[in-house]
């Protein structure tokens, strides 16, 4: 019995989905991860300190962190980063909070560029947040 | 009446079980990006990601609907009987299609992480799925398999693909 128009189109369907998800796995693999140890790096790099960097950590802590940590860092809707270092003893874990977000803190990937959250990572560690 | 080949069980799933723990395996090693997907910033992603994911869980329930059907209705080759059957096909295609870029900024931008009950059971509830999804086109795919192991990969598909939307942040 031959099989109807719909069924081969639901086939060909099938077949591109199948291309698809393949395509994704290999994505997956191919894209790769993000560069956490040069991320590290450069937030310890900065830990040393350029005043330039915490010049621009400052305005990314005002502009999108004070709101919820306060204006001096003490806390509010969000915890104090006043001992953050005590918290994050590896700034990356702490770069990684910022970047993805934990609990009912945002994720700032997409806000962000790595370089302002290093700085603002940077700003808070250096005890001006 | 045919009785099942354990083989014919137990393959589908296996290659479900390995396709879960392969998910999850690649979800703990990999390091998460935080970026949007390759065509979406990622400040646009959550929205696409929602809107998908609202996609998904229509089409998720059309397909259960469908298959509920399927199993009660007339079990002989009728043209309806048949169509049903390809457009049952056609949107468990859709929603599996609509669920892969979703699925792929969990895995590669988010990654796995243990620090939230919800979280957690978002990312094992969402490997589980794409298992059972394997499993399921596995078993619809071989003769021989265990009368009704088609319909409960099905029903326990539907059900983890609500609970992964369910507890989609």
């Amino acid at each position: 019995m031959s099989r109807s128009r719909f069924a081969r189109v639901v086939d060909g369907v099938q077949w591109a989905v199948g291309v698809g998800a393949a395509a994704a796995v290999v994505m997956l693999f191919s894209l790769g991860g993000a560069p956490e140890d040069t991320t590290t790096a450069e937030v310890v790099a900065m830990e040393v300190v350029d005043p330039g960097v915490l010049a621009a950590g400052q305005t990314v802590y005002a502009a999108q962190c004070a709101t919820c940590h306060g204006i001096e860092g003490a806390g509010g809707v969000g915890p104090s980063l006043v001992a953050v270092r005590d918290r994050y003893d590896d700034p990356g874990d702490q770069v990684e909070v910022v970047s993805l977000g934990r609990g009912a803190m945002p994720a700032f990937a997409g806000e962000l560029t790595v370089d302002e959250i290093a700085a603002v990572v940077a700003y808070t560690r250096a005890g001006s947040g | 009446m045919s009785t099942a080949r354990p083989a014919l069980v137990l393959a589908p799933l296996l290659l479900g079980a390995a396709t879960a723990l392969a998910l999850g395996f690649y979800a703990t090693v990999h390091e998460p990006t935080g970026r949007g997907l390759v065509f979406v910033d990622a400040e646009q992603v959550g929205d696409l990601k929602a809107g998908v994911t609202l996609l998904v869980v229509a089409l998720v329930v059309v397909q259960l609907f469908m298959g509920a059907r399927l199993r009660s209705g007339d079990r002989t080759a009728s043209d309806g009987a048949v169509r049903l059957a390809d457009a049952h096909r056609l949107v468990g295609t859709l929603a599996f299609a609509a669920s892969i870029p979703v699925a792929f900024h969990c895995l590669w931008a988010l990654g796995y992480r243990s620090d939230d009950a919800v979280v957690v059971t978002h990312s094992l509830v969402g490997c589980l799925a794409y298992g059972l999804y394997v499993a399921k086109v596995t078993a619809v795919r071989l003769d021989g398999t265990a009368r009704g192991m088609v319909p409960a990969l099905g029903v326990g598909l539907g059900a983890a693909l609500l609970l992964v939307a369910a507890t989609a942040r």
